[in-house]
C-alpha cells in the first residue's frame, strides 16, 4: 500500500525524537500560556515549560482526564481567540455536558493528513468509491475521514449513519469498494443485506476501515467473511481531535501512530508510572502540534501495548496493539474483573453466535447477578427447544470457565437490544454501588 | 407431500403471541394450526399455514426470526372417541416415530417426524389420508 508521506511516516527514529521533543516543548509553552487549567494545573505540579529537556521529562507533567475537558465546557480549554477557531466537535456525551474540542485552519489540515496517511495504509486509493456510515454532526469521526477521503482523491458517499436500505441500494448502484463505519454497523447492514438476498461476494465492495469502537479479532473476521472484505482497525478520540491517531498497514501488525502529531505513552493505571516498551497499560496522548486545543498527557482508558520495532511495511512509526479495552468500561462483579470484549470473544467462540448482546449486571440481596443476553437471529435459530437450551448451557459453561462467573444466558428477540447510530450498547449496570 | 411448517423465535412476554398472529394475519395467510413450546423465557411457535410465504415475509419485515420446516398433516376423518389413539397406533405400528404433534382445524393433526420422506411412504401403507400444502391452502 502507498505510503502516504515517507518523509514523516519513514523518517529516522533519531530525527523524529528531535523533532518530537521540539514539538513538545512548543506545544507545552502554549498549552501553559494560553491556557488557564493547564497554567494552574503545571504550577500545582511544580512544572515550568522550562523544565522539558528530553522527552522522558513529560513524566513531570501532571495527566489530563476527562473531567478537566467537562469542567471548561465549552471553549475553557481554547488555546487560540475564537475567530481563530473554524470548527467545533464534541463527543457524544452520554451523562453530562459533551466534551467540546476546536480546530484552527492548520489544525484541520493536520488532521485531513493524518487521516489520509491511515486510509492510505489501509489501501484506499483514487479509484476508490467510498461508503461513510459515520455521523455526520457534532461526531468527530465522519468528518476527519471525509476530508481524508477527497484528499486521496477517492469519491466520498456521505452517506451517514442509519438509512441502511439506502446504503445497500447504493453499494450496488454506485459500485461502492469501501466501508467507513463502526464493526457493530458493519455487522447489522450485512445481516439487513442477506436477508434482503445481497450477495455482497459479487459487489465490488472489498475494504472495510473500522474505527469508532474496539474490534475483537472473531469480530473482524465474521465482517470479513459476511461481506467479502478485508477489515482494517484505525483508532482515535475525540478528546485530542478525532480519528487519525493511528492506523493500520498492510502488515496488519498494530496500528501506525502518526508520532510526529502525538506523544504517546503506555502507563500503570493504578500507579501512572511509564511503562517500558512491550508492556501492556493505559494508553496516554499528548498532542504535539495542535493549535486550537493542545492536549497534555490525556489518559484514554485504553489499554494497549507499544512497539518500535521496525515494521515490514517501511514505516518508522511506533505500532500500537489493538486497543484491548477501556479500562472504564471493565466490570467488577462478584470480585472478578470483567471486560465485555473477553464476553464478546466468548461468543464468538461457540460458533455462529452475533455480535448482538448485551451484558447485564444486578445485585440481589448483596449477590451481583450477571446476565448476558443475546439476540437470536436466523443463523442461530432451531426450530427445536433442545438446541437453543444445549447452546444456553454451552455459553454459560463458557463463561464460567473463561471468568470463572455463573450468568445466566437469555435469548431474546432480534432487534431487542437497544443500538444508538449503529453502536449497539454493550453494559447494562443495575447495580446501585 | 409434506407441508410447511413455520417457526417463530419469540420471548415470553405479554402481547408477543397477538403480535407474531397479528403479523400473519396483515399477510391473509390463514392460521390452520399452530403450537406453543416454552421455557420460562423464550418460546417457539410453530403454525401450519395458508399462504406460507407471505406469512413468513410479514413475520421477517416485522423483525422476527423464523425457521421453515415440514410436517405431514393426517385426516383423522372421523371425530369419535378414540380415533385419535387408533391411528397413532397404526403409525406406531408402521415405525413411523412422530416427535411431536399438534391438532389443526378440521380434525387434522400435524406430525413432525425424522424423516418425512420415508414416514409418508410408510403411512400410505394404511388407509391414512395426508394433505398436502395446496390442500391446506384451500381450507
Amino acid at each position: 500500500m502507498p505510503i502516504w508521506n515517507p518523509e514523516y511516516e519513514c523518517m529516522e527514529r533519531a530525527q523524529m525524537r528531535e523533532l518530537q521533543l521540539s514539538r513538545l516543548k512548543d506545544q507545552i509553552t502554549r498549552a501553559y500560556t494560553h491556557s488557564k487549567h493547564y497554567h494552574a494545573a503545571l504550577d500545582a505540579a511544580g512544572v515550568h515549560p522550562g523544565d522539558i529537556h528530553e522527552l522522558s521529562d513529560l513524566a513531570k507533567l501532571p495527566f489530563t482526564d476527562k473531567t478537566a475537558l467537562r469542567d471548561n465546557y465549552p471553549f475553557g480549554m481554547f488555546t487560540v481567540p475564537m475567530n481563530e477557531i473554524v470548527r467545533v466537535h464534541s463527543s457524544s456525551g452520554t451523562t453530562g455536558k459533551p466534551i467540546v474540542v476546536g480546530y484552527t485552519r492548520a489544525d484541520l489540515q493536520i488532521w485531513t493528513e493524518m487521516c489520509a496517511r491511515l486510509c492510505s495504509a489501509a489501501g484506499v486509493t483514487a479509484d476508490d468509491r467510498v461508503d461513510m456510515t459515520f455521523l455526520y454532526g457534532m461526531f468527530t469521526g465522519g468528518w476527519g475521514m471525509h476530508y481524508a477521503i477527497e484528499r486521496i482523491g477517492a469519491t466520498i458517499i456521505p452517506a451517514g449513519s442509519g438509512a441502511t436500505e439506502r446504503h445497500l441500494m447504493m453499494m450496488q448502484d454506485f459500485g461502492t469498494t469501501v466501508f467507513i463505519g463502526t464493526p457493530s454497523y458493519a455487522v447489522y447492514l450485512s445481516e439487513v443485506g442477506e436477508r434482503e438476498g445481497i450477495d455482497f461476494a459479487q459487489l465490488p465492495i472489498r475494504l472495510g476501515l473500522f474505527g469508532g469502537e474496539a474490534t475483537s479479532v472473531a469480530m473482524r473476521k465474521e465482517i470479513e467473511a459476511r461481506m467479502g472484505i478485508r477489515a482494517t482497525d484505525n483508532y482515535g478520540l475525540s478528546e485530542v481531535g478525532g480519528p487519525g491517531v493511528a492506523g493500520e498497514c498492510e502488515v496488519g501488525v498494530g496500528r501506525h501512530v502518526n508520532e510526529d502529531n502525538f506523544y504517546p505513552e503506555i502507563i500503570d493505571p493504578d500507579t501512572g508510572e511509564v511503562l517500558p516498551e512491550g508492556e501492556v497499560g493505559e494508553l496516554v496522548l499528548t498532542t504535539l502540534t495542535k493549535e486550537a486545543m493542545p492536549i497534555l498527557r490525556y489518559r484514554t482508558h485504553d489499554l494497549t501495548r507499544l512497539t518500535y520495532e521496525p515494521c515490514a511495511c517501511g514505516r518508522t512509526l511506533c505500532r500500537i496493539d489493538p486497543v484491548r479495552t477501556r479500562t472504564d468500561d471493565m466490570l467488577i462483579i462478584r470480585g472478578v474483573n470483567v471486560y465485555p470484549s473477553q464476553v464478546e470473544d466468548i461468543l464468538f467462540s461457540v460458533e455462529g453466535v452475533s455480535p448482538h448482546y448485551l451484558i447485564v449486571v444486578d445485585r440481589k440481596s448483596g449477590l451481583d447477578n450477571l446476565e448476558i443476553r443475546l439476540e437470536i437471529d436466523a443463523a442461530l435459530f432451531s426450530d427445536r427447544m433442545e438446541p437453543l437450551v444445549e447452546m444456553q448451557e454451552r455459553i454459560a459453561e463458557k463463561v464460567q470457565a473463561v471468568l470463572g462467573l455463573r450468568a445466566h444466558i437469555r435469548l431474546v428477540e432480534p432487534g431487542s437490544i437497544e443500538r444508538t447510530q449503529g453502536k449497539s450498547k454493550r453494559v447494562l449496570d443495575r447495580r446501585k454501588l | 407431500m409434506s407441508v410447511r411448517q413455520l417457526s417463530v423465535f419469540m420471548e415470553n412476554k405479554a402481547g408477543r403471541l397477538a403480535d407474531i398472529t397479528a403479523a400473519v394475519a396483515t399477510a391473509g395467510s390463514n392460521i390452520r394450526g399452530f403450537v406453543v413450546s416454552d421455557t420460562a423465557e423464550f418460546g417457539i411457535i410453530r403454525f401450519v399455514l395458508s399462504r406460507f410465504d407471505e406469512g413468513v415475509a410479514a413475520l421477517r419485515n416485522a423483525g422476527f426470526t423464523t425457521a421453515e420446516s415440514e410436517v405431514i398433516v393426517i385426516d383423522l376423518s372421523e371425530d369419535r372417541p378414540g380415533r385419535l389413539a387408533a391411528v397413532l397406533r397404526e403409525l406406531s405400528d408402521v415405525g413411523v416415530n412422530v416427535e411431536y404433534a399438534y391438532s389443526l382445524v378440521d380434525r387434522l393433526l400435524a406430525i413432525s417426524v425424522a424423516d418425512a420422506n420415508s414416514a409418508e411412504k410408510l403411512i400410505a401403507q394404511r388407509n391414512i389420508r395426508v394433505l398436502s400444502q395446496a390442500d391446506i391452502d384451500s381450507l
